[in-house]
């Protein structure tokens, strides 16, 4: 029995690292070509649309239900509670570093970031994110290496190159990359994850030196004018 | 636990759909690639600086696309701008010889005063199409040796 088992676990772990490099590739096309070869950003879209439905029709083939990926309610608390005392600790060392920067601010109301401010869009944006962090990368690592550490430390790694080469994101990143997979292991929850998500960005453009966030710019656009 | 044959089902959707994926991935970027290499080529043109006498250099220019759109042309002396204008002037000559030209593709730029001895002069038609940041400058005909003015 373990013996047959373990040829099915292997072909699909092994599918599972494809799909999390086809995801990973298309982000980085997305982030580092397509706005040098595309400047007026018109084609932007495409390959993050393709992405997402890719995305999609892979949960669709592993018979992944909104329930399973984290759309749900009844552990939205729990999630929450979890993630309370984390955002705490990081909110405090991130204020501690605004401090000595002297560059705690009220973010812009207007310009690049601002949409962020907005609790609808920002949330939203955030859900978006996370749903192909957690829904799709995270369980996809668990289908590799189980859960626990080394699949949390994936799901970070993945999160942080995304947002190279601005070196605080990707720090911050693989820092809420690791905290939110693991609670999304113990508790899938995509609400509580977005919300968590669009606080710390809140609390990151709000405390961090702007210099040091470069507009909260990705991939070759950090280095565009 | 998934049956062998609901894994085998599973798995060779999945390799489908990655091999979809890559292969619009594959065939956009290639599409990406050429419609910028499309639009970053400047437009051709076609001219000649045919005339430099001691008060201006004249010629002809105009862009292959667009033979009746007037074209900036700016003059440069010992690699030093020294004047601009734009074409408008007509070319009954150049017309008789080349009817795919536009009408009204003359120049003429008034040259500067210039120092006793040889100096290059060099025409060139500017174009702010395309996707690069800045003009482009493509030149007309060939560089013009003047032979300059000796000193009384």
């Amino acid at each position: 029995m373990t013996d047959a088992r373990e040829p099915q676990a292997d072909v699909l772990s092994t599918l599972a690292c494809f799909e999390i490099a086809a995801l990973l590739g298309t982000l980085l096309v997305s982030a580092w070509a397509i706005p040098v070869l595309s400047p007026d950003h018109r084609l932007s879209p495409v390959p993050v649309i393709g992405g997402y439905l890719f995305i999609f029709l892979s949960q669709r083939i592993h018979g992944e239900t909104f329930r399973d990926l984290g759309f749900r309610v009844d552990n939205f608390f729990k999630a929450a509670k979890l993630l309370v005392l984390l955002m705490l600790a990081a909110t405090f060392v991130v204020l501690a570093i605004g401090w000595s920067a002297g560059s705690l601010r009220m973010p812009p109301t207007s310009g690049f970031g601002a949409p962020l401010l907005l609790p609808v869009e920002s949330v939203a944006w955030a859900l978006i994110q996370q749903y192909a962090l957690q829904g799709f990368v995270n369980r996809r690592a668990e289908l590799i290496w189980g859960r626990g550490l080394v699949s949390c430390l994936a799901v970070a790694i993945v999160f942080a190159v995304f947002h190279l080469p601005n070196v605080w994101l990707s720090v911050a990143t693989f820092i809420g990359g690791l905290v939110w997979a693991a609670v999304y292991q113990r508790y899938p929850n995509l609400w509580a994850l977005a919300i968590s998500h669009s606080i710390m960005t809140f609390v990151l453009i709000a405390t961090v030196p702007e210099r040091a966030l470069q507009g909260l710019r990705v991939g070759i656009r950090v280095w565009l004018p | 636990m998934n049956s062998p044959d609901e894994v085998k089902t599973r798995s060779a959707r999945l390799t489908r759909l990655l091999v979809a994926k890559f292969a619009f991935d594959f065939l956009f970027l290639i599409a990406v690639v050429i419609a910028y290499g499309y639009s970053s080529l400047p437009p051709p043109y076609r001219g000649w600086t045919d005339v430099a006498t001691a008060g201006a250099v004249s010629g002809w220019v105009c862009k292959a696309d667009s033979i009746d759109s007037p074209v900036e042309v700016q003059l440069f002396v010992d690699n030093k701008f020294a004047g601009r204008t734009t074409t408008g002037l007509e070319r009954a000559d150049i017309l008789d010889k080349y009817p795919a030209m536009g009408r009204t593709c003359g120049f003429r730029i008034e040259m500067p005063p210039l120092a006793a001895g040889e100096h290059s002069l060099r025409v060139f038609a500017v174009d702010l199409s395309g996707t690069r940041a800045g003009p482009t400058f493509r030149q007309v005909g060939q560089t013009v040796t003047w032979p300059g003015v000796e000193a009384k």
